[in-house]
């Protein structure tokens, strides 16, 4: 297998990591991971058992945010520095590139989802007396959110092939990344215990439900995109340069 | 080890940047691509590089074809783009690691190749210095490190000294002629300097609106005109002569004004 796709994502989160704006991220889906998770005990009113669920619903919100931060950049900063050309005149394939910067977002999505586990955590250890739950639920869940996320990062990776603004890219992503998490969870008037909500539920593994119907769904929708961030990435890369 | 190019033509929608250009260069051969602006330099070294797709004709670069063998072709050029874009957060050897991991070379060729390189642009005292706190100077030196740090076969430069002072151009100049870079290779620059043509050129091509209007194998016969009076001699000179099909053009080309 090659290797460009591990130089590319190293390179990526080694800058991501340097910048400021990647720990104010960090920074903000962790507090909004806080203040969902507030909002979301008051609503449970000490329904303890829907505690895993409550965790989940708070990082599937906040990790669209991260997705659409992480992804928007992608190619529009390489476009717009020029580094693009140097990039693909080096032996690479686009696919290489796409998967590259696919992993680099991905793990950085990742990172905040684990940062925004810290008030969950800072929860538990506070809680008196400690509420009981199942914490294999709590991984279930959060291991669902982890792969949609995949998915969302996928499509940002898609949407940052496709659209010439860093900020369309990112708006788009978030837009897409909120409703399908809604549609996803339910969420939505009329969706829920109906249509897609039904068949594929975000926050199943959180009940300890073990349904293999998201698991398909995420991988197939990620390899779906970055296929399509591909074939689209080959084909901008023709139409820029016939352009008038 | 040559650039051969055949009738190749870049189009952008109606207008043609590159139209029907036909030479080929040698190793050995330090080829200043020179012309005025629109004419074509940039786009044609594009499709070289790989960057730009043709819309016809043929190129070959070291024998691989620039369609069908276009990562060969990525693997055995240098190319250095206008402006030399980099990565401002990134240190030197940072960047050049990064550069010559992409390009897949082996680690210890990349350490030794490193090693050279940095001491050959003189960037040494620099090694971890960012990128963006460098000088427009030593950041084409930079580029020109990551160019070569493969050993290419050939090598494509885009306007080297564009923006430079003229001590920092002096030192380009120097690492053009020297044989580190230019032994063995075809190197291909395009270049608004004339001074610079002088000191590194064995061979001149002046392309305009895209065709290459003279090849001129001895640049010591330009004597000390500048460009934009040589563009004007050779337009004159080809305007004297009945104007040839493109793929006539490059052995016909017409003669070289005198000094």
């Amino acid at each position: 297998m090659s290797r460009v796709p591990f130089v590319l994502w190293r390179k990526e989160n080694s800058l991501a990591l340097r910048a400021r704006s990647t720990w104010f991220v960090f920074a903000a889906v962790a507090g909004l991971s806080g203040v969902l998770l507030v909002a979301g005990l008051r609503a449970a009113a000490g329904h303890v058992a829907s505690l895993p669920v409550v965790f989940c619903s708070q990082l599937a919100i906040a990790a669209p945010f991260a997705v659409a931060f992480f992804t928007m950049g992608l190619f529009a900063r390489e476009r717009a520095s020029g580094t693009l050309e140097t990039l693909f005149t080096a032996p690479v394939t686009d696919a290489e590139v796409v998967l590259g910067k696919f992993l680099s977002a991905y793990g950085l999505v990742l990172l905040s989802l684990a940062l925004g586990s810290i008030p969950f955590a800072v929860y538990l250890h506070l809680a008196a007396p400690p509420p009981p739950f199942a914490p294999a639920h709590v991984a279930w869940g959060a291991a669902a959110v982890a792969l949609a996320s995949a998915a969302w990062t996928a499509f940002g990776v898609l949407a940052a092939v496709a659209a010439r603004r860093e900020s369309a890219a990112g708006a788009t992503t978030l837009a897409f990344c909120l409703s399908s998490a809604a549609l996803l969870a339910g969420r939505f008037p009329g969706f829920r215990d109906a249509g897609i909500s039904r068949t594929v539920d975000i926050l199943d593994f959180a009940r300890g439900v073990a349904d293999t119907r998201p698991i398909v769904l995420f991988i197939t929708a990620a390899a779906f995109f970055l296929f399509c961030a591909v074939r689209l990435l080959e084909t901008r890369r023709w139409a820029s340069s016939t352009r008038s | 080890m040559s650039i051969e190019v055949q009738q190749l033509s870049k189009r952008f929608g109606r207008t043609a940047a590159v139209d029907g250009a036909t030479f080929r260069a040698d190793p050995g051969e330090r080829v200043a691509l020179v012309g005025p602006n629109g004419a074509g330099k940039t786009t044609l070294l594009r499709m070289l590089a790989t960057f730009l797709p043709p819309t016809s004709g043929t190129a070959t670069v070291s024998g691989f074809d620039l369609f069908s063998q276009s990562n060969a072709v990525r693997e055995i050029a240098g190319y250095l783009p206008e402006g030399s874009p980099l990565e401002p957060e990134m240190g030197v050897v940072e960047y050049l690691r990064f550069r010559g991991r992409l390009r897949r070379m082996p680690r210890p060729r990349l350490r030794r190749r490193l090693h050279d390189v940095v001491a050959f642009c003189d960037l040494a005292p620099l090694r971890a210095t960012p990128i963006r706190s460098l000088s427009a100077g030593r950041r084409r030196a930079v580029a020109i490190a990551d160019a070569i740090l493969h050993e290419p076969d050939v090598l494509l430069f885009d306007d080297p000294l564009a923006a430079l002072d003229p001590v920092q151009s002096r030192k380009i100049e120097d690492m053009l002629v020297s044989p580190e870079v230019s032994d063995g290779r075809v190197l291909l620059f395009a270049t608004h300097d004339a001074s610079l043509v002088r000191a590194v050129a064995t061979r001149v091509i002046c392309l305009d609106h895209g065709r290459v209007l003279a090849d001129v194998r001895d640049p010591s016969r330009l004597g000390d005109r500048d460009l934009p009076g040589l563009f004007d001699a050779w337009r004159a000179a080809a305007a004297a002569h009945a104007v040839p099909p493109p793929a006539a053009r490059e052995t016909h080309a017409p003669e070289e004004p005198k000094p």
